[in-house]
This record gives C-alpha cells, sequence and structure tokens, in this order.
C-alpha cells in the first residue's frame, strides 16, 4: 500500500516556464507569500541591527583632569587618563575610562589640551620628549608640540585640540571628544 | 542582463541546480499533509536569522546575560519583537514536529528503503529539543536558571561518568560565567551546525527516494514548484501569523526576574513541551528517579528507532500507529495533569507573581537609573526597598506584625496575629485608629498584645485603659485637641506620604506641640515629648521618624521606649537578626520613603 515501491523522480511532465497563465499566478502567489512569511522576521531583525544609528550622538562631555598648579610650564606635555559617567549599552559606569589626553601648560594662565587619538587611523600617539614631538606608533605621523603636521606624514590634519576652561581657581576642565579618523576636517564624531 | 546570467550558469551550473531543486516529482499531486516538512525548514530559516541578530547583542555571562537580554527586550528598537518571534517559533516547532512525524508515520513514510532517512529524522527531533533546553537557561532568569539545573541534576543520574558530565556541562560545581558560556556554545554553535548537517542530509536522502506519496492517489502528478510550494507557503504563513500572534498577545517572550540563588524560586518549570517529563519524574521515588529521568525515556527513543524494521510488517505497522497514538495520549494526559496541578496551586501562582513583581520592579529599575550597576541587575534588586521590605517584614516581622492585613509580600494570615498592623505605621490615620476605643482592642491594634490580654494580673495597659475608659467621655474641645496633638505626634514621623498635610498644616502642628507639652490630655504623664525626663510610656521625640524607628527596633525593651513592659518585640540589634543595611531597608519601605528610583 505505501509508495515507497514509486520510481524515482522523473523529468517534469510540463516544460518549466510553460507560460500558462494558471502556473504563472501560482508563481507569483508562492513568492508573494514566501515574501510575507519572512517580512516580520526580517523586519524585527533589520530594526535591531540598525539600532545603533538611533543612539543619540555624544556631545563630549566635560571633565576635571588635574589642577593647574600640578602642571609646569616648559615642561612639556603629560598624558591624562579620562574617565566620564557613561552607560555602555546596559551596564552604567560611575567612572568609565574613554582615552586619554594630554596637557601642556604654556603659561600664567593657559593650558594647552590634546586629543592623544591620532588623527590619522586612531592610534594613541606618544611624546617623545628627545625630539620634542607627538608620534604616532602605529603609521609614524609626527606633530609639533603645537599639534601641527610634521611632513611627510600619513595623517591628513594635525593633533585633534580639545576645550579648555580653567574653574573655580586652579582646576583644569577639558571637553573630551573624539573626532572622525583620516579626514582633513576635524569633525566631531556623531 | 541575460548575458550575465548565462555567463553566471557557464561557471556555476545555478540554472539546473535551481531546477533540480524545484521541480521534485510530486506523486498523485500537491497535499497539504505533504507541507509539514518545508514548515520546519522555514522554522529553521527564522530561527537562524533572528538567532544571528540576537547573537549580536547578546553577552553570555552571570552578570551580563540578563542584562543583555534586558537590552534587547527594553532598550532596542523592534528588539521584543525580535525575540518574541525566537521564542515563540520555538514553541511552535515542537507541535510543527510532532505533524510531520506524524504525517511520515501515518503515510508509511519510515519503512524500506527510507528507515535511514527517518532516524536522521529522528536526530533532528532530539537535536531540536536540545536546542530549546539550551536556549532554554541564556536569558538568566528565574524561571531559565531553576528549571535547567533541574535538568543539570538528572545528567548526574547517568551511571559511570553522570558526575563529570555534568561538571562539564555546567562548568563548575555551581552555575555561572562558565555555564553561560557553555549552554551558549552549544545552542547557537554546535547544535546548530549539526543540525544544518543533518537537515542537509535529511532532505538529500528525501530527494534520493522521493516522495511518499499517500495512497490512493488523487490526482495527476505535479510539481513541487509551484503546486506544493504554494500549499508549502501558505503552511508557512499560517506558522508565521500564529506566531506574530502570540508575540503580540503576549506582549513578546518574557523575561522573568534575574537569576538569583539566594532566592528559590518555586515555580521553576520547563518550558510546555517538557512538563510531560516533569510530571512523570514525580512518580518516581528516591533513586529509582533514573527510570523516569533515563530509562524510560531511553526506552521509548529505542523504540522509535526501531519502527522502522517493526513497519516492515502489516500488524508492525499498525503496532506502530497504536504506539503513537498511545504515546502522544500519555504526553497529553501528563502535560494536562502537570498545568491542571500549577493551575490550583496557591504557592505557585504567589512565585509566579513574585517573580513578575521582580521582574517589572528590576527592569523599571534599570531603566529610571539608566543602565545597570556593574555588579549586575541583582544588585538593583538588593538595595531597593520596595523589593527587601516586604521580605524582610515576611521573614522578620510578620510571626506577630501584619501589613495591610497579609505578611508583607501578599499572603493572608493562617493564624490571628499578635502584635499591630503596621502599614501606616506613625501616619495621622494610623494613630487616629490607635486612640479609637472601637479599634484599640481589635488585631489591627492591640488586640493580641499582652497590652490588652496580660499574662499576669487582670489589669490592662495603662494606655489601653486610657483609651477604653477616657476617649469616649470627650468633649468637643477634648476631641480637637487630641486631633491637634495626633497631627504633631505624626507630623514627627515626617512621613513622605504625609509632606504636603504637614506643611500645610503647620500652625495645627504646633499647637498640638504646646497641648503635649502642657499636659493637656494626660499625654505627657507617661510620654516623653522633647523632654529630658524618661517617661514609663515609649518616648515621642521624632516618634515614627527614620531615627527613631531605627533605635526602637535595635532595642524595643530601652527604658526610652517600652523599656519592662515591652510585650516580646524582640531587639533586632542585640541579636544581629537584622544588620544595619537590612534594618535599613525595612525602615523605608515601612515608612513609604520613595526609592531612589
Amino acid at each position: 500500500m505505501n509508495a515507497s515501491s514509486d520510481a524515482a523522480p522523473t523529468a517534469p511532465a510540463l516544460p518549466p516556464g510553460s507560460g500558462d497563465r494558471r502556473e504563472f499566478l501560482k508563481s507569483a502567489a508562492c513568492i508573494a507569500l514566501g515574501g510575507a512569511c519572512v517580512l516580520a522576521p526580517v523586519a524585527a531583525g533589520v530594526a535591531v541591527l540598525l539600532g545603533p544609528l538611533r543612539l543619540p550622538a555624544p556631545d563630549g562631555a566635560w571633565v576635571l583632569l588635574t589642577r593647574l598648579d600640578a602642571l609646569r610650564a616648559g615642561a612639556g606635555p603629560r598624558l591624562f587618563q579620562v574617565f566620564i559617567e557613561r552607560t555602555d549599552a546596559w551596564t552604567r559606569h560611575a567612572r568609565s575610562a574613554v582615552g586619554t589626553v594630554f596637557l601642556e601648560r604654556l603659561d600664567e594662565t593657559t593650558v594647552r589640551a590634546f586629543q592623544s587619538a591620532c588623527p590619522h587611523l586612531g592610534c594613541a600617539v606618544e611624546w617623545r620628549r628627545q625630539k620634542t614631538q607627538y608620534f604616532c606608533p602605529c603609521h609614524n605621523s609626527a606633530f609639533t608640540a603645537a599639534g601641527a603636521i610634521i611632513a611627510p606624514s600619513p595623517a591628513a590634519r594635525g593633533l585633534d585640540a580639545l576645550d579648555v576652561e580653567i574653574r573655580d581657581e586652579g582646576e583644569v576642565w577639558v571637553r573630551f571628544q573624539d573626532f572622525k579618523a583620516g579626514v582633513k576636517a576635524k569633525v566631531p564624531v556623531a | 542582463m541575460k548575458r550575465a546570467w548565462d555567463w553566471l550558469d557557464s561557471r556555476t551550473g545555478f540554472r539546473a541546480l535551481a531546477r533540480t531543486a524545484l521541480y521534485e516529482h510530486v506523486p498523485g499531486g500537491a497535499r497539504w499533509r505533504y507541507v509539514w516538512g518545508s514548515t520546519l525548514s522555514f522554522a529553521i530559516a527564522v530561527q537562524f536569522l533572528t538567532g544571528v541578530i540576537l547573537w549580536m547583542n547578546y553577552s553570555p555571562g552571570a552578570q551580563s546575560a540578563w542584562e543583555s537580554v534586558y537590552y534587547i527586550q527594553e532598550v532596542l528598537p523592534g528588539g521584543w519583537w525580535l525575540r518574541g518571534i525566537h521564542h515563540f517559533m520555538a514553541q511552535l516547532m515542537v507541535p510543527l514536529l510532532v505533524l510531520h512525524f506524524l504525517q511520515v508515520i501515518i503515510d508509511g513514510a519510515y519503512r524500506a528503503p527510507r528507515e535511514v532517512n527517518y532516524w536522521f529524522g529522528l536526530g533532528l527531533l532530539g537535536l531540536t529539543l536540545a536546542i530549546s533546553l539550551t536556549g532554554y537557561l541564556l536569558p538568566w532568569d528565574q524561571r531559565g536558571y531553576w528549571s535547567t539545573k533541574v535538568v543539570t541534576n538528572l545528567i548526574s543520574g547517568v551511571p559511570v561518568v553522570g558526575d563529570d558530565l555534568q561538571r562539564i556541562v555546567v562548568g563548575d560545581a555551581n552555575y555561572g560565567h562558565q555555564t553561560l558560556t557553555r549552554f551558549f556554545a552549544m545552542h547557537a554553535g554546535v547544535l546548530p551546525a549539526l543540525l544544518v548537517l543533518l537537515i542537509a542530509a535529511h532532505v538529500a536522502l528525501f530527494r534520493r527516494h522521493g516522495l511518499t506519496a499517500r495512497q490512493p492517489r488523487r490526482g495527476a502528478d505535479a510539481m513541487f514548484w509551484p503546486d506544493q510550494v504554494l500549499h508549502d507557503a501558505v503552511a508557512c504563513s499560517a506558522v508565521m501569523a500564529a506566531v506574530l500572534g502570540l508575540v503580540w498577545w503576549f506582549r513578546g517572550a518574557e523575561l522573568g526576574a534575574p537569576a538569583n540563588p539566594a532566592e528559590p524560586y518555586s515555580a521553576a518549570r520547563p518550558d510546555w513541551y517538557f512538563m510531560a517529563l516533569f510530571q512523570f519524574l514525580k512518580y518516581f521515588e528516591g533513586e529509582r528517579l533514573i527510570w523516569g529521568s533515563l530509562v524510560f525515556p531511553g526506552l521509548v527513543f529505542l523504540l522509535l528507532m526501531l519502527m522502522p524494521l517493526l513497519g516492515r510488517w502489516k500488524l508492525g505497522h499498525r503496532f506502530n500507529l497504536f504506539v503513537l497514538c498511545a504515546g502522544l495520549a500519555g504526553f497529553g494526559t501528563l502535560t494536562a495533569i502537570a498545568f491542571s496541578k500549577d493551575a490550583h496551586d496557591e504557592h505557585f501562582h504567589a512565585a509566579v507573581a513574585q517573580a513578575e513583581r521582580d521582574a517589572e520592579r528590576t527592569k523599571h529599575l534599570a531603566t529610571a537609573r539608566r543602565g545597570i550597576p556593574t555588579e549586575g541587575a541583582l544588585a538593583l534588586l538588593r538595595e531597593d526597598p520596595l523589593t527587601q521590605g516586604p521580605r524582610l517584614f515576611a521573614s522578620q516581622c510578620a510571626s506577630c506584625h501584619t501589613y495591610a492585613g497579609h505578611d508583607g509580600l501578599g499572603a493572608p494570615f493562617t493564624e490571628p496575629p499578635s502584635a499591630p498592623d503596621l502599614a501606616g505605621f506613625g501616619s495621622r490615620q494610623w494613630l487616629r485608629g490607635f486612640m479609637d476605643p472601637r479599634q484599640i482592642e481589635s488585631l489591627k491594634y492591640f488586640g493580641g498584645t499582652a497590652f490588652v490580654h496580660p499574662k499576669t494580673g487582670d489589669k490592662k495597659s495603662r494606655m489601653v485603659r486610657y483609651i477604653l475608659d477616657k476617649v469616649p467621655a470627650y468633649g468637643a474641645e477634648e476631641k480637637e485637641q487630641l486631633e491637634k496633638i495626633l497631627a504633631a505626634l505624626s507630623a514627627e514621623a515626617a512621613l513622605p506620604a504625609q509632606k504636603e498635610a504637614d506643611a500645610r498644616d503647620a500652625t495645627l502642628i504646633a499647637e498640638g506641640k504646646k497641648l503635649f507639652s502642657d499636659g493637656v490630655l494626660e499625654c505627657a504623664d507617661c510620654h516623653q515629648f522633647h523632654t529630658e525626663d524618661a517617661g514609663s510610656g515609649p518616648d515621642f521625640t521624632d516618634y515614627a521618624s527614620t531615627a527613631w524607628l531605627g533605635e526602637f527596633l535595635k532595642n524595643p525593651g530601652h527604658e526610652r521606649f517600652y523599656g519592662k513592659n515591652n510585650d516580646r518585640m524582640p531587639a533586632f540589634g542585640k541579636t544581629s537578626r537584622l544588620n544595619a543595611r537590612e534594618l535599613a531597608l525595612l525602615i523605608r519601605w515601612l515608612r513609604e520613603e520613595p526609592a531612589a528610583n
């Protein structure tokens, strides 16, 4: 009674694509229904996949890095770690390490701040005391103490200066931001 | 365009491949009963698609699994739909597997020469169940945690290697990071890879042997495309519609309270298709457990394996059909018993409700604080007065006190309470009730205490006698004085709920304070109130405030409070029954302090 004795699959009885109107409607219905079936999971998947695009753009956070009297004019730049209050996806960090900043005291009231990320491709640049220049150990971009490109350089622009404010008689505050790598213009990362 | 296709075809032969795939011969024409294999393939495809995107957002780890699923569910746009589809498709796969299995047996498609393909199918059934089982733990909520523990304990029952096997599966003596990383690797890596291989073999063998047509054949032979595909597409659409309906109805997949080994969950249940086995295990006593957990399921599986061999004979085929029906009936009966037991079990419902409350509270706290602390979501609940207060009350206070008539957690009392109801303690309303001669002897106030039923002698306490004897004789002026004094007393508590009333009635309260200090209504005869000398009754300075409650709970028998008249109220500070953190949580909850979000 069972069909195990059926012959192996034979060639199609009808040549495919015979142009029959009924066949066409059936095929169209298959494709339409098939598409409808996967619409919801694909839509939900794409929505979640594109979720990061909907996150609010970071606007730069003002952070207190040191006191003015801890920096000595003429001593060259010093590297400071930056911690901010931040939500990393689901985790709330009271102090989350987000990067480093070079601070250099220029005179009585002025402090210069550079984002330590190389404007070329984001490696952390170092201050080379002997040569008095910033140097990127990844692709050998070099910058003067003032942040200007030392040619020839793979970087398209000089180091990214950050806004500095001296508050309450000697607190050094810096607005920490990331900038788009590899381009000439200094564009905050949105 | 055509040239490009021709080029691609000449290099890959894709046209012939598509033709082979689509122009499968369907003897006797397309039929609805052939759709189940396709619906399962569709379901698996959807699981892969949704699963991979979930994978991109999931983090296996004891302090990140629940948290990342919370993020998927509550924060990511579309996340609850995605997870909901993944969850409910998994639920629907089980009945689809059963239908596919039934059709194969009833139509005799499991017999020679298709035995091997039937065994592949059984393998796929096992793999699907294993993927469901491993996926159940991944959200790391109470339900998944406690019910998967049962499963890994069953593993230890395997003879000889059981303990080692359990250790390898769990990754440690206790559940933790290693359990999640292992379960996740199995769920998203090893088992799906095996599934794909086995499906490929299953489909290849199906193609080799061809479709087993239901006899008698209804009509002329047809092609898989588009006739059967149309049937399949309709069936798949129905499956997806059912899934979407379930997602909508249940508002997505459940995410319970975060797994907490210190918070027993008495509603630990596996997914519904394992409920029959869950119920079955109740019938095996002591160490006979292995008969229910391994031997019997093993024998059933063996019997299923043997079916194609038995099916060679007509009688064998009938036997197989009988076994199948009996098996399904048994499965259905056990499942129904399990669910109906739970439906009539008060403790089960209470545990479910508690877990739901905790889940909502955790989600609320995580959202309000814009994230979860690094210690994980459990820390949110651990430091939350609204969560811990009722639990501490139920375990420490509810042996005597009630809270709004229940034990703090909502369970009614079996014995009458022997101490006052503490809901609203210190509020004007609570104090008014206390001073009411009709209420003071009720169980809501002193009805269960030694102040009304003294152990020695027959005299009720001075306070109770005062309320019973003097208060009913109050004139209009005294009633007004009492009202003012109670307002003043209640203002000492600085209850958040009474903040506005206290500010509004500042004059009234000041008058009340003065009346008290002037000795009106005899209060000051026994009670200290912003004075130096201790009275025989409790001190009313800062009455029911956070500081007062803290001191009182530490030692109610201190002379500042009840002194030697203390009934049975324990000194929580002396006996270390509650530490400072727990005391603070309990007090904040009792005073209905708004949580720090």
